[in-house]
């Protein structure tokens, strides 16, 4: 194929030229060949297009892509029998990425046998590195007795990275069990203590994702260790799912989940099912279903997986088979028979092919077990009741997402209930005198959780007792009858549960109700302990956080500081309330300017809970929030985005990056960047809240309404009009439907949008539906007449100067009463209707005027601030327009003022102002008798007043510009 | 080894027969060098392979200098062979292999998972048809990534720069991965 071979020549040569260019070039001289050669470009544009692709087989190396040849390959000890300074005895065992060794420490310190995980030669790809240091990480935290522990890690000689785990004697789950020849119920106890170690994994936030026998050792005292979280990856919160996405898939197909083999979303579920199948094995010596080998047919049989009862399997044993399991106590018959019923539903229920219809967690599964093994109904059978929630959560999307907000609340309430509950299970095991205690303990975790399970029940149109769904405030409403009608004989168990439900009413933004909830709990608790105990104390400090967060910030102040003060006489300085109450005080004394004051506060409340909690933990993340908060106030931005940082670290290891808590965070790290101007590092954290509350909420919260506003807002001032108005329009849409301060400030934001487009009669619309939404949320407040002054501005601009005049007086009078003379309001006051009478030609008023703004302003900000020089440049364009002599003097050294200042404190609202300066001192020096400075300056000006809302003064420019003779 | 010295001496001078015996010779050592040399290695370097080979061959001190740059694409040529024949054997085995048996083995399950044989079956087809326009670069293709050899050695056993070998491997690589994409 001569002719081929000549083409491709060609092309090669084509192609080598082509890939050196850059894009813009490289479009450019492929337009070119496209005239010559058609199907010569065509064909370039596949090379360089098949150029860019990463990943390709030919960039894995051989090794990569032919795992197993030579066949048989091992991984090997590195030559010197060292690892760290570890020294290796014997390989135990070879995983899908690592081998396992059997070392001991040989530096002489101690002696200590331990089992090294040592990533495979050849397999040290940056991928598997990465995921190896991950697990090291993962494992690291995960402190539990049946779990392995891990003890060190590090980075091998030869570059592979290693880790330490105990080395556990002992054998594989079945091999245990088969070897002792353990009866029935003996097995049963023994997953479901394996499942505990899971369970506890979960809380952790970490899934095994890779749970098998062989990952499970028991030793000799009949105690399990689960191994190797090697494919654990942390448990991201979001509802948007974690996917094994990466093509290295490191499971064990026999025992992986469907979900894991279809690539879908990884829970905890997906141990669960590994749990189900680890207990079938165990109970009858096989698998429930056989897998392909075949991946298509392996993806097509997970689809529609069905698995066989256990009972059935064990129905078929043979003879042989049955003793190898259990001895010879037993046959297939009457173990099918103890498997048929209550285990039979077990497996079955972790087996299922949805998530979603298995046990939801690991320790739901130990608890069906520990029913069993006490004969007492399980809960699989009984209604599935964890099915029916999840089902719910699906099916009624909308309706539930009201619950979680409050089971959001809740949980965290829940989990200390259930906490205590367990820690006191195991008291009332122990000492009879604890036994009351810890029965009341029981009660109020009972009660926590039947409530939760009412408000899932309550989205449910079958099972729910009205035909309408009760909001959650009158499910709660509800619960406080019920609260005050059984528990009347136990006073502090009610007083305790009325401060929870409280605390709800206020997190649910029910702030009246919950205000008198806590006024009630509070009361009760003096009653009870005298005033100055303890549990009043703590019930006062709710109370005052159910003040302020109601907005009382009179009334809360003087109880959060006597609460403070009691608690430390209390000996409580460090407990959980004393961070709270210190938390509280520290928005108080943000709000009152004490800065100084607010930051000791909000760094004790971090102190107190870090030594309560640890140095990373979520509860930290508040009061971070706080700090940073206040150092935002303060001005000391970088230490404020340090800490607002420090967060959002703590939420991403805690959580995953998609933590709905990070969403807060960003959005107060963007405004802090966005305050100093930073635009293009405050947009990312802005996009960032907004993914994770799009993935987090109902696509019409109004927590995306206020990342929506900023966002639009930001996009505005960096120039992305469209988008900005995308983002805006969208924020209305969301806010429209319960209209508060955002949602008029939204329309506020969407004017000024309209108004950088040069669409000013949009503008003066939407200014004014600002300001009539403000009118009739705050009243004659602040806000409604600054937007009426808005309004007024555009207005003047338009030349509508009849409708202007009459808002204008009206904004003038209710102005003078809402603020100072001298405030900063004032001065915007006569800026606005400065630039009013500019426009009407009403000189001397507008020079009256304009001075004013000029003196309140500078004294606002100092001589040298950029709105004391746009001041300045708008009192010469007055000045420069009379006909005075001195005036136009004036007019001159003002400008030059104001163009110094403008110049060295650049920034996007600096350029359009020094275009009206340019524009002033061009007719400055025209009148000067200088005219070609006059028309250069009249070109600068021309060449700042593009944007759209700048076209009044580009207008004026341009006739100057033609009086010139400049152009 | 002696006869393979002097047949790639033929061969470099243009006996096809030579070239056929050379190829049939070195498969079947470099073959035996893969399953046992290494031993402890995760994977096969092929760049090793191919060098003791040439070693055992110098060392019998009948490969000319100017054998050397014949003797690696040669070489070249064979571990390609022996990889697709390795791909092709397994991929019968998975074909035929039974379920009983495929579900214990979850070795091969896995490999099914994780490697790319069906990529390596089609670089191999992508690579005859560059061969079909450009047979050196094909040999270049063939040299680095189934002998591993890097571009400084082909460099310097086929007198040519690095650089303008770089410029050949870009091309060749944007050829590949058009055909296996498009494939």
């Amino acid at each position: 194929m001569p002719h081929d071979a000549a083409r491709w020549a060609r092309v090669a040569a084509w192609f080598d030229e082509l890939v050196d260019l850059v894009p813009a070039m490289r479009a450019a001289r492929l337009a070119a060949i496209a005239a010559e050669d058609p199907p010569a470009a065509e064909e370039l544009r596949a090379l360089l297009a098949a150029d860019a692709l990463e990943h390709g087989v030919l960039d894995a190396g051989l090794a990569q892509a032919v795992r197993d040849l030579p066949a048989g390959a091992q991984a090997a000890a590195p030559d010197s029998g060292r690892i760290g300074p570890y020294h290796v005895l014997q390989p135990l065992g070879e995983g899908g990425m690592g081998v396992v060794f059997l070392a001991e420490r040989s530096d002489g310190s101690y002696e200590q046998r331990v089992a090294i995980k040592l990533i495979k030669r050849g397999m040290d790809s940056a991928a598997v590195v990465q995921r190896f240091l991950r697990e090291r990480r993962i494992l690291a935290r995960l402190a539990h007795a049946d779990i392995v522990r891990l003890l060190d890690g590090g980075v091998a000689d030869d570059g592979r990275p290693y880790y330490v785990m105990e080395h556990v004697e002992g054998r594989a789950l079945t091999e245990f069990a088969n070897a002792r020849r353990l009866p029935l119920r003996e097995r049963v106890a023994l997953v479901a203590r394996i499942a505990d170690a899971v369970a506890y994994a979960h809380t952790q936030l970490v899934v095994h994702r890779d749970l098998k026998p062989s990952n499970v050792l028991v030793d000799a005292g009949g105690t399990p260790h689960v191994l190797d979280f090697g494919i654990a990856k942390l448990l991201e919160e979001s509802g948007e799912q974690t996917r094994t996405g990466t093509g290295l898939r490191v499971l064990s197909p026999a025992y992986a989940a469907p979900e894991q083999i279809l690539g879908e979303a990884i829970g905890t579920a997906t141990d669960v099912y590994a749990l189900g199948l680890m207990l079938c094995e165990l109970l009858v010596g096989r698998l429930p279903r056989q897998r392909s080998s075949v991946p298509a047919q392996l993806a097509q049989e997970a689809t529609h997986e069905t698995s066989e009862r256990a009972s059935a399997l064990a129905a078929r044993l043979a003879a042989a088979e049955v003793d190898a399991l259990y001895g010879s106590g037993i046959d297939a018959k009457r173990l099918a028979q103890a498997l048929a019923g209550d285990l039979d539903i077990i497996v079955a229920t972790a087996l299922q092919r949805d998530p979603a219809r298995r046990y939801p967690t690991a320790a739901a599964f130990a608890d069906d077990l520990r029913r069993w093994l006490a004969r007492r109904p399980i809960t699989a059978r009984a209604d599935s009741a964890s099915y029916r929630i999840a089902r719910f959560v699906r099916r009624h999307r909308a309706g539930v997402v009201a619950s979680v907000v409050v089971a959001a609340a809740l949980l965290a309430g829940l989990g200390i209930a259930l906490w205590q509950a367990q820690v006191a299970r195991g008291e009332a095991r122990r000492a009879d005198a604890e036994r009351t205690h810890a029965e009341r303990q029981l009660a109020r975790a009972e009660r926590v959780k039947d409530f939760m399970l009412t408000l899932f029940r309550e989205q449910d149109p079958v099972s729910r007792a009205k035909a309408q769904a009760r909001t959650a405030s009158q499910l709660i409403g509800d619960g406080i009858v019920q609260i005050d009608a059984t528990l009347g004989e136990e006073p502090d168990l009610q007083a305790e549960l009325l401060r929870d439900l409280g605390e709800i009413q206020i997190n649910l933004d029910d702030g009246k109700a919950g205000v008198a909830t806590l006024a009630r709990a509070w009361e009760m608790q003096r009653r009870l302990g005298g005033p100055d105990g303890l549990a009043a104390t703590e019930a006062q400090v709710a109370y005052a956080d159910g003040l302020y967060a109601s907005g009382d910030v009179k009334a809360a102040a003087p109880l959060a500081d006597a609460a403070i003060a009691r608690l430390r006489d209390l000996g409580a300085a460090r407990g959980a309330r004393m961070a709270q109450a210190e938390s509280i005080a520290s928005k108080i004394q943000l709000i009152q300017g004490n800065i100084d004051e607010a930051e000791r506060l909000a760094r004790d409340a971090i102190d107190v809970t870090r030594a309560l909690h640890g140095p990373r933990s979520m509860e930290l993340v508040g009061n971070l929030a706080l700090l940073g908060k206040v150092l935002h106030e303060g001005a000391r931005f970088p230490d404020a985005l340090a800490v607002l940082r420090d967060a959002i670290g703590i939420v991403e290891a805690a959580g995953g990056a998609d933590n709905a808590r990070a969403a807060v965070l960003h959005m107060s790290v963007g405004d802090t960047l966005r305050v100093q101007r930073k635009y293009d590092e405050a947009l990312p954290e802005y996009e960032a809240a907004l993914r994770i509350e799009r993935a987090q909420l109902p696509h019409d919260h109004v927590i995306l309404g206020g990342t929506l506003i900023r966002l639009g807002d930001l996009q505005r001032r960096m120039g992305r009009l469209d988008a900005a108005d995308a983002s805006l329009a969208e924020a209305i849409g969301i806010l429209s439907k319960s209209p508060g301060g955002q949602y008029a400030q939204a329309l506020q934001f969407h004017g000024n949008l309209a108004r950088a487009q040069g669409r000013l009669e949009v503008a003066a619309q939407r200014y004014r539906a600002s300001f009539e939404a403000f009118r009739t949320i705050t009243g004659d407040s602040v806000y409604t007449w600054l937007t009426a002054l808005e309004v007024v501005s555009v207005l003047g601009e338009l030349g509508r100067f009849d409708e202007a005049d009459a808002l204008a007086a009206q904004a003038v009078a209710a102005m003078a009463k809402l603020s100072k003379d001298d405030s900063y309001e004032a001065a915007y006051v006569n800026s606005v209707i400065g630039g009013l009478r500019q426009a009407q030609h009403r000189l001397p008023d507008a020079i009256v005027a304009q001075r004013r703004a000029v003196v309140l302003i500078e004294k606002a900000y100092g001589p040298d601030h950029a709105e004391v020089a746009q001041a300045r440049a708008e009192l010469a364009a007055s000045l420069v327009a009379t006909d005075d002599p001195a005036l136009r003097r004036e007019a001159g050294e003002l400008v030059e003022q104001a163009r110094v200042t403008l110049e060295r404190s650049g920034g996007e609202t600096a350029e359009p102002m020094l275009g009206l300066v340019y524009l002033v001192r061009s007719r400055v020096r025209r009148d000067d008798g200088d005219l070609g400075g006059a028309r250069t300056d009249v070109a600068q000006a021309i060449g700042r007043l593009q944007a759209p809302e700048h076209a009044r003064r580009l207008r004026e420019a341009r006739v100057l510009a033609q009086q010139l003779g400049a152009g | 080894m002696a006869d393979i010295t002097e047949l790639i001496g033929k061969a470099r001078d243009g006996d096809r027969q030579a070239s056929e015996r050379v190829f049939a010779l070195l498969y079947d050592e470099l073959r035996r060098l893969a399953a046992g040399q290494l031993r402890g290695e995760a994977a096969m370097r092929t760049t090793s392979l191919v060098h003791e080979a040439y070693l055992k061959l110098a060392q019998h001190g009948a490969l000319e200098v100017n054998d050397r740059g014949h003797y690696f694409a040669v070489a070249a040529r064979v571990m390609r062979q022996i990889v697709i024949d390795h791909v092709r054997a397994r991929a019968a085995l998975r074909r035929g292999g039974n379920q009983q048996v495929a579900s214990l083995d979850t070795t091969a399950l896995q490999a099914a998972a994780e490697d790319r044989g069906e990529e390596v079956l089609a670089l191999d087809d992508a690579l005859n048809r560059l061969a079909g326009l450009d047979a050196p670069l094909a040999a270049l293709v063939e040299m680095r990534f189934y002998a591993g050899l890097e571009l400084a050695e082909i460099a310097s056993v086929q007198g040519r720069s690095e650089r303008s070998l770089k410029r050949d491997w870009r091309r060749a690589r944007a050829f590949l991965q058009r055909e296996i994409a498009g494939a």
